[in-house]
Formats: C-alpha cells, sequence, structure tokens
C-alpha cells in the first residue's frame, strides 16, 4: 500500500511539478477596485437592465398578439396556433436576450 | 488588523481603503485557489475569476453573519464561484493550446529521444487522467501536488480538517490509480484488435 502511494505520488509529482506555478500580475487591486468604481458608476445596474429587457420583450409579445387577434379569423387552427406559440414565448425571452447581449445592443 | 475589524470598518463607512486591504490580504491564496479549480494553464482565466470573486465580495459583504472566520467564507465563496466559472466553461485538457501541452510536456535533460517521447505522452496521460477526477480531488491534487500547499493550509482554505483534508487526498490518489488503469485496459484492448486485424 505504502509502495503504491508512493508511486502515485511520483506520478502526479514528475507531471506536474513541470508545469510553472502561476503568479498573479502586479497591480491585481488597482484593478478590482477600478472595476468596482466603473460598475458604481454604470448608469443602468443589472437588475434594471434585466427588468427593463423583460419589459420590453413582453410588450412586443402583447402588440404582437393583439395585431394576431384583430388580424386573423378565430377558427381552431387559430387556437392550434396559440397553443403551440404560448410555450415559444416563455423561451423566447432567453434567446432574445441573447441576441441583446451576442449584439451587445443592451 | 484582524479581518473581522476591517470588515467592520468597511461596512461601517463603506471606505473602499479597507476593502483594499482585504483584496491585497488575500489575493494570493484566492488566486491560488481558483488557479487549483479551474487546473494548470488557466491563469488569465483564474485572474478573471478572482477579479470577479472580489467584485462579488464587495457587494455581499453584508451578508457575511460571522458566524465562520471571515477567511473561511471568503474561500468558501471562491471556491463556488471557480467551480461555477469551469463548469458553465467546460475546461478540458484537450482544448490546451498548443503551448500549454509543451509547457505541460516539456522535460528536462532526457538525451534519449525514445524516453523523452515516453515521457511526453506518459505527462499527457496523467493529466488528462487528472481531468477525470472529481471536483473536489481533482482541486485537492492540484493544491497540493502542483501549488505544493501544505495540508494545514489546505485543510483552512477547504474548510475541512486536516485528516479529512489526508483522506480524501488517499482517496484522490485511489481514484486517479483506477482511472489510469481503464484507460491503460482500454488502450491495450484496442492495441490487441488492431494486432488481430
Amino acid at each position: 500500500m505504502k509502495e503504491e502511494r508512493d508511486n502515485i505520488e511520483v506520478i502526479l509529482k514528475n507531471t506536474l511539478s513541470t508545469i510553472p506555478a502561476p503568479e498573479l500580475k502586479a497591480g491585481f487591486v488597482e484593478r478590482v477596485m477600478e472595476r468596482i468604481r466603473k460598475e458604481e458608476k454604470a448608469p443602468v445596474s443589472s437588475k434594471w437592465r434585466v427588468l427593463i429587457q423583460v419589459t420590453v420583450y413582453w410588450v412586443a409579445v402583447l402588440i404582437l398578439s393583439l395585431c394576431l387577434l384583430f388580424g386573423i379569423e378565430m377558427n381552431e387552427l387559430y387556437l392550434i396556433i396559440v397553443f403551440l406559440i404560448t410555450p415559444c414565448l416563455f423561451l423566447g425571452y432567453g434567446f432574445f436576450s441573447r441576441v441583446l447581449k451576442f449584439r451587445r445592443l443592451f | 488588523m484582524e479581518d473581522e475589524k476591517i470588515v467592520a470598518w468597511f461596512l461601517d463607512t463603506g471606505d473602499q481603503a479597507a476593502f483594499a486591504l482585504l483584496v491585497e490580504r488575500y489575493q494570493d491564496k484566492v488566486f491560488r485557489l481558483a488557479c487549483s479549480v479551474l487546473g494548470p494553464f488557466s491563469e488569465v482565466n483564474a485572474e478573471d475569476v478572482c477579479q470577479e470573486i472580489f467584485i462579488k465580495l464587495y457587494k455581499k459583504m453584508r451578508l457575511f453573519s460571522g458566524k465562520s472566520s471571515f477567511r473561511t467564507w471568503l474561500y468558501r465563496l471562491a471556491y463556488n464561484m471557480a467551480l461555477d466559472w469551469r463548469r458553465r466553461n467546460k475546461v478540458r485538457i484537450s482544448e490546451m493550446s498548443a503551448a500549454d501541452r509543451e509547457a505541460l510536456i516539456s522535460e528536462g535533460n532526457v538525451d534519449d529521444p525514445l524516453e523523452s517521447l515516453l515521457n511526453r505522452e506518459n505527462k499527457l496521460f496523467v493529466a488528462r487522467a487528472l481531468e477525470k477526477l472529481p471536483e473536489l480531488y481533482r482541486t485537492m491534487v492540484y493544491l497540493h501536488y502542483w501549488l505544493e500547499t501544505p495540508v494545514e493550509e489546505m485543510a483552512e482554505e477547504l474548510n475541512l480538517p486536516e485528516g479529512t483534508v489526508k483522506s480524501y487526498l488517499f482517496r484522490a490518489r485511489q481514484y486517479l490509480r483506477k482511472i489510469m488503469e481503464l484507460e491503460l485496459a482500454g488502450v491495450q484492448r484496442m492495441a490487441g484488435e488492431g494486432e488481430r486485424r
């Protein structure tokens, strides 16, 4: 058992000792404090940002639904479409916020 | 000055100098902990994670209840955040850059090319096996064998008793041995099938 432990230890030491130990670059404290100052100065906090995104999304969905309601005749097909689209609307918010992030629009 | 006093000073006054003092005091340890979670050659990412940890600490300092020591609380926060980052970004040894791979398998003065080649392959093999260890075991192995952190310090950083750290290290080594045996068995089986064909 002891020998086995030593073998694995030697293997680990041999493998990992060649990897240089990481070192933090100088000025880390200043960089952190700078980021904190920037975040404090930011006009819109992340909570507000999410709230605005959610509001914009659901207002758009509401307008679209109203347009559909007045534009399409109510029949079975309409109901099926509504049933199919509704879950997509909930999932759609995730996609919407990702697109915004990707395009750096908001 | 004690950590708890600095925390109280920061919470009472919101003085950024107090917070900077805490960052100064713990930057290296938090960075090493992040490195041990993210694995070798992740220094740049580890620094980003480290910055995120301290920014979160700045925002959530009011949640520090004083039930545990500040240091323990900070290490727990750091460990969890680094782990979250690793899970989100799926760090793998196979995704290492060519330069990192070269650094990993670099060998001292080995004159025999065959021996050198075998050493390089062995190192990559062990590095891949290490990546298959469960998260806590892998972190412990990196902390102890790569960053050469003593057991007492590991116990403090991971908020575990020293005996538990030793026993986890032992289990990690056993686990690693099993992984390597399975991998070797797989390689030998494949080689055997190749010969039959």
